[in-house]
Parts: C-alpha cells; structure tokens; sequence
C-alpha cells in the first residue's frame, strides 16, 4: 500500500459534479484505469480516498488535491489510464508519493479565487477602501442559524486584476480549510452591501491555488 | 445562451450537462439522422431505465445516426427556461429538440403522459400529429403503455410496438432512403406500414356507437395492417446488449450495471400486464451474462452489478449464474446485488454469501390477503409457503420483512381485505415462534398496500376499476386491522391510481384532456409533490368528457377495445378464459408446468417458448 497525493484540475461542464459525486466519480474512474485502490476493512469497505477542500458547485479550479491509497506503485502509464478514465473536465496535473513531513490536507489555510463579475464593475479604490473598513459585517449562515459575522479577517487578499468590457476580474486570497473557510460568494454579496453601485448578477468563480499554514502549495 | 447563468441557480445542474463518462459526442458533420430519445420524467429516474441503455448505444453504433439524451426538466428548471426563453434541449449537444430528425419517447407509466405534452410544448413542437408541417421532426412512442397507444394517438406520428432491438434499425433505413428522396414526410410514415410492429394513427379511422363505446376501428390505407403485430426478439445471445452504460455524475435511483436475464413470465398473474404483453419467456445463457458482466464491470467502474428479469428466481440457470457472478464481483471488488427471489434454501445461502452484513430487508409480494382472492389474480403463492420462507429468514437473521398487496382486486369483499391485515400478524407470529438464539432483534414488518388498475391485455382489461372512495374505505379498513407495533403501514394515493386506470384503458378522446391538463399547469403527476388531481378534473370537465366512462363501466367482451388494433400474442380468447377462471377461483399452472394455450406459440413460427 502506498499513499499518493494527487493534483487535478476541475473545468467545462464537470464544474457542476458535486463534492460528494466527486468521490464515487473518482473512485470508479481508479476502477477503470485498473488502479488498485486500497480498501478500507470491515463489512463495508469503502476506498481510502480524501480530497482536500471541497469546491462548491458551479466553481471551476486548477490546484485541487486528493490524497489516496494505491495497493501498488504508480508510473507515468497510470495517470495516462487515469485520465482517460475520467469524464471531459477532470484532469490529474500532480503526483507525488506521500512522504514523512509533507503537509497533511488537514493543514490547508488558504484559497486564491479569481472571480469575474459579469456587468458590472469597481475600481482599485473602492476595493482597498472596502479593505480599510474596520469590520466587514454580513449574515453567514452556518449549518445551525444564520448570524451576523466579521468577514474581514478572513480575506487576506482582495485586488481587481482587471477590467473588460464584459465586466471586472478580482483576484482574492481567503480562509480556506478545516479551521476557517470564506467563499467568494459571501466576499461578493460583502462588497455589494459596502461598495455604492456594485452590483452582482451574473459571476464565475475559478480557484487559482489552495496553500498551507506555509503559505505554499501542497504538492 | 443563458445556460451557464440558470445551472448555477437550479437544483442538481448534474442533471443537465450530459458529458457523462460513456456519452457519446460525435462530429455533427459525420451526421446524417439525429435522434432525440426523450424520457418524460426527471434524469435520475430516466437514466435508471435500461430501455435507453440498450437503444442510445444501439443507435451510437450506427456511424450516420446520433442519438442523444432528453429528460424533462425539474420544476425549477423548466421555470427558469421559460423565463429565459430556452427551449427544451439535447444533454450532448444543447440542441434544440425541434431541430432534431426523430423525437422518440418511451411510455414507461400512464401519468408521465403530461410531461409528454409539456416537453413538446418546451421545444416548440406542436402537441398534435396534424399541427406539425414538413418542417418539424417525427415524433413517435414505444414501451409498454404504447400496447394502448391511442390516448396519445392524436399525438404521435406513429409508435413502436414490442421490443425494438431489430425493428429500430429497419426504421432508421426506412428514414435513410426517405431523407435521400426529399419526399414529402406523409411518404416515410407510408415506408413504414411495410415493417412490422409499427402502427401508424392516422391511417385508421374510429367510429364511435351512441353510448361512447367504439363501433369500429378501420385502416384508411391499403397497406396498414388490420391489426399491427408486436416485435419480438427471438434469440437473446445474438440480441444486441450495450457493453458499456453511462456512468451519470449524480446519484440516480438504479445506479449500478443492470444485466437482463431474461424475457417474459412464466407465471401467468392475471393482475400484471407485463407478464402478458413480453411473452414468450426468451432467456440470455449464462455464458453470455457472464461476458457481459465482465465488459461492463471494467467499462464503468461500477461498484455493484444487478439482476433484472420479472421473475428472476424462474431463471433456468440460476445456480450457475450466481456461482459465476459471485466470482467475477469477489475478483473485481464489486458488489452483486440480488433481486427479491423466492425464500428457499438456496436462495438464502446466496444472500448469506453476496450480502456479509445488511440482514435489513427482505421483501415478498402475496398481492392479496386471502387464499380465495390470490387464487383469482393466479398469484401461485400461498399462505404456507410464505411463512415457512419467513420462518426461514427470521432463523437466517432478518428481522425486516416487507410485504406488497394490492386493493381493488376483483371480487374483493371487505374480509379479503381484512386478511391483509391478518396475514402481517401472521408474519409477526412466526418471528415470535422463531427461537431467541436464532433470530435478531428489532422486528419490523412493514405492509405496503398499492390501488389495483387494470391494464389492457390481462385477463382483468374488461374489469371495472374501485371508485376513490371504496379504495380510502379499504385502505382505512387494513389500518383499523393492524393492532402490533412491529407492523407498519403505508399505501398510495388513490387518486392517482383513478387517473392512472382512466389512461390505462382510455382511447383518442382523451388526448384533448391532456392537452387541456398541461395548460392548467399538470406536470410530473407520479410525483406526490407536483400531483394536482383538481386540476385534471377541471380539464375533464371543461373538455366534457367523463373519466369514469373509462374506468367505472364493466365491458362486455364484445366490446370493440381501443388497443385490440394491437396484437401482443396472447389472443382474446385466452384473456376472457383466464377472466372466467378467475371469477371461479380456478389457477392456471405456470407455463412450464402446463401450457396454457396463451396464443403466443401460433404467433410466431417455429416453438421457441423457454
């Protein structure tokens, strides 16, 4: 049994598998390259197979991570099986063996978005200004109740990387993992309430990197 | 397009993206037919159809023809392509389903007949045969409701009757050669009176006597057979079967490797339409299950693999298919999942061994309480087996036990109904006899009660159907009977069953109705949820016509049937013996014990009954 880390990218019309679909797509695209994967014992053995943060439906990405276990060593052929096993929009873009002192999935801390809001537009002002408030307090809803929250802690990051005709780009870094996790949603629906004449209709959000407490890739 | 916008404001847009592992994605320009097989309910129950499986990969195979995907879309999103003005669309390409050759739908169950309506009127297709011009697709049906076909006659431009494996290919030439000639479409519709199984409306006229029932049904064109005999596929090894499925994204309800074993029943129900209408029993041999598990297994990925047949414990070979499934699952490291069979010996070791843990349900369908009324329907099962397989699975660790009947049964009294009741206590009674050491805790039996519809071609297609309020009264009366905490209880909306007899039986004045029905705003009726019975009353009613005409009245047997211009095999006489056996209470043996004399050996040429 060896443990693998493995990076994909998530794009096209695969944008709306859901975190949940993701793993039994995964799983059964292993099957399919014939890459054994390692069970897990008991009555229900199930596939040891993690991935690190979800990404919400609609969201496209090119930095996710999987760590999963293989009953043998993987080669270069593999990932090629692999990726013809899978489904048009996923594609594996990593691999490394997981070694001693490498960062668990469980130390993920940060996400950088890039967001292009369709139809409307801000400029570098507003968005530093909107940066320099005290509080950014908006209505977070959280599994139990919906309450009021200081989101501003948790953008660490927030410029506007460009401006088309179409609309405005936004590049943010935010919390991101088991400890805190901010969407760009909420970022948005922030900005709308704070920023005069900002105003959001239509927008995709693509995940550009997920670092660790090191600031640095997991792979 | 809008699209991008509304997937991102809809519920499960996994639905809607078709790029599925195993979808096929041809070069448009390669193309010369394409087909839109459209399924009338929601993705997850269409996708779980092994009827699609098998045509969309037969028809991809065709290098000319693509066929793609439709499924109706869910209420949000139908609501959001009105308002956006994105009309009905193709998973694989997105393309309008109005710009498509051939639009096909399969008939699974009466009350998808308004999402019928709806998803044409979402691609801008007239609902009426008559309305489309040269311009527009064809439009067809098949599947088992299309053995009456007339509630949707007015509908269709022409429907696909029995088992379509063979006849659809003959079909795509027939539209070859009519596409290469630049013909007018009346001329393919022609084409198609020559192949067998296809019965074409417009070329029979219908003549009604002064109390509503049919006086006549003629063919107004030389060529249309009297009656359209149905398709059947003879030998099931050579039959063509997908070697690989799509592997949908989402969770469907049947999500896993579907395997037919075989065709047809031996049993003979009065009650089931399937039983009659698939006839003759034709089965797959192992070896040929066998090759086709394994091709499947290793093309999807699958996790766990499922019989299918409508009674797969009269498999001839069922041990050694079992044995050799059994094998390949341990060696894939997959799952075999096991259909309801019938509790034996051998059938319980089998579970033992496929399922390690899960000892939850079991599940067993006597469909009537009482001896008398399961002698009636020919339900071969009695009273002593039953518990004796209960007894059996509670001393192998179940503790779950679900048990299926149906009301509204012909000759039903009050105390048949009771017994359903009684029967479940029964069951109770033989976990309590089980000894302690052998059985598991935690009792449950649940007892599920459906509203029997009679179906065309059953011995019960003249039977008239309960009225709303009898049903409520025997639903109440099985709850009144149930005193034990270890049984619970549920049953349909008897509503729903009503409407569902009216289209079962019904003829070509209904299609007003439904037409009517959809612009009151009915759509996915067999969803508890979006069922609105009122409204379809008021589509009755303004469109003046009486649905218990269709469901109330006892028929005469020489009553001319909407669906006798179809011929499934099984002969009239048959039908009104196995009727007149039933009021005596007489069973019919199964067919391999006796034959029966159905009609369906003078059907075809040659004895190739199983």
């Amino acid at each position: 049994m060896i443990k693998y880390r493995f990076g994909y990218a998530k794009y096209g019309e695969a944008k709306y598998v859901s975190h949940l679909d993701l793993i039994r797509l995964f799983s059964r695209s292993f099957k399919r390259a014939h890459i054994p994967l390692t069970y897990s014992e008991g009555f229900n053995p199930h596939p040891k197979l993690a991935i690190g943060l979800p990404l919400s439906v609609g969201v496209t990405s090119e930095c996710e991570y999987m760590d999963a276990e293989v009953d043998r060593e993987l080669k270069k052929e593999d990932i090629d099986a692999l990726n013809k096993a899978l489904p048009m929009g996923l594609h594996i873009n990593g691999l490394a063996e997981r070694i001693p002192g490498m960062k668990k999935l469980s130390d993920i801390r940060y996400a950088e978005y890039r967001v292009t809001v369709v139809g409307s537009s801000v400029d570098s002002e507003k968005v530093a200004a909107f940066m320099a408030r005290q509080s950014v307090m908006i209505e977070k809803k959280t599994k139990r109740k919906t309450e009021e929250a200081d989101i501003l802690p948790d953008i660490h990051s927030l410029t506007v990387s460009g401006i088309t005709d179409d609309g405005v780009m936004l590049s943010m870094v935010l919390s991101a993992g088991p400890s805190a996790n901010l969407k760009p949603d909420l970022v948005l629906s922030a900005m709308e309430k704070y920023i005069d004449g900002f105003a959001v209709t239509d927008y995709d959000v693509h995940r550009a990197k997920i670092l660790s407490d090191a600031g640095l890739p997991l792979l | 397009m809008e699209l991008s916008k509304i997937l991102k404001e809809v519920q499960k847009p996994a639905r809607y993206i078709g790029t599925e592992y195993n979808s096929v994605h041809k070069n448009l320009s390669d193309v010369y037919i394409r087909f839109a097989f459209c399924f009338p309910d929601v993705y997850e129950v269409g996708m779980s159809h092994l009827g699609i499986k098998i045509l969309y990969h037969l028809l991809n195979n065709e290098p000319d023809i693509y066929c793609e995907r439709v499924f109706a879309p869910w209420t949000d999103m139908e609501e959001k392509m009105r308002e956006n003005h994105i009309p009905l669309f193709s998973l694989e390409t997105r393309t309008n389903v109005a710009d498509f050759d051939i639009v096909g739908f399969t008939l699974q169950y009466e009350m998808s007949y308004s999402n019928i309506i709806n998803m044409l009127d979402l691609a801008g297709i007239p609902a009426l045969s008559a309305d489309r011009g040269e311009d527009m697709p064809f439009v067809y049906a098949g599947g088992p409701c299309a053995y009456n076909p007339e509630p949707l006659a007015d509908v269709m431009d022409f429907f696909m009757i029995g088992e379509s494996e063979e006849q659809m290919i003959e079909v795509m030439n027939a539209y070859r050669a009519w596409k290469q000639s630049g013909a007018p479409k009346i001329k393919f519709l022609e084409s198609l009176l020559s192949i067998r199984g296809i019965y074409v409306p417009r070329f029979y006229d219908v003549t009604y006597n002064e109390d509503g029932t049919i006086c006549e049904m003629k063919p107004n064109h030389p060529d249309a057979p009297a009656r359209v005999k149905k398709q059947i596929v003879r030998d099931m090894d050579a039959c063509f079967y997908p070697e690989t499925m799509i592997v949908p994204y989402m969770e469907i309800i049947h999500d896993r490797i579907t395997l037919e074993l075989f065709r047809g029943c031996i049993r003979g129900c009065r009650f089931c339409q399937a039983g009659m209408i698939y006839r003759p029993v034709r089965t797959r041999s192992p070896k040929r299950l066998l090759e086709l598990a394994e091709k499947l297994i290793d093309s999807t990925g699958y996790e766990e693999i499922s019989m299918s047949s409508l009674s797969t414990s009269d498999y001839p070979e069922l041990q050694e298919l079992t044995e050799g499934l059994l094998d390949l699952t341990v060696q894939k490291k997959i799952n075999l999942s096991l259909p309801s069979l019938r509790i034996d010996n051998f059938s319980l070791e089998l579970m033992q061994k496929v399922q390690k843990v899960r000892k939850s349900g079991l599940t067993f369908a006597p469909e009537a309480g009482s001896q008398r009324l399961r002698d009636v329907i020919n339900k071969g099962v009695n009273e002593e087996d039953l518990i004796r397989s209960v007894s059996l699975a509670f001393a192998g660790g179940y503790s779950g036990v679900k048990l299926y009947f149906m009301i509204g049964l012909p000759t039903e009294t009050d105390d048949d109904v009771k017994q359903i009741a009684h029967l479940a206590h029964k069951v109770v009674q033989a976990y309590r006899d089980t000894p302690k050491e052998q059985r598991n805790k935690g009792l449950r039996v649940t007892v599920s009660a459906s509203s029997f519809v009679p179906k065309p071609f059953t011995p019960f297609q003249w039977t008239p159907q309960n009225d709303i309020e009898t049903l409520r009264d025997k639903q109440h009366l099985i709850k009144d009977e149930i005193h034990d905490k270890a049984i619970s209880y549920n049953y349909h909306e008897a509503k729903l069953s009503v409407l569902e007899g009216v289209f079962a039986r019904g003829d070509r004045r209904l299609t007003k109705v439904l037409l009517r029905a959809q612009k009151l705003g009915v759509r996915f009726d067999a969803w508890q949820e979006c069922f609105q019975y009122d409204l379809w009353m008021e589509a009755f009613k303004l469109e003046g016509v009486d649905p218990d005409f269709y469901n109330r009245r006892e028929r005469n047997y020489d009553e001319v049937l909407p669906w006798d211009v179809i011929d499934p095999g099984v002969t009239k006489e048959f039908l009104i013996r196995e009727n007149e056996k039933a009021k005596r209470g007489e069973v019919t043996k199964n067919c391999r014990e006796t034959c029966s004399g159905c009609g369906i050996k003078q059907f075809e040429e040659g004895d190739f009954c199983d």
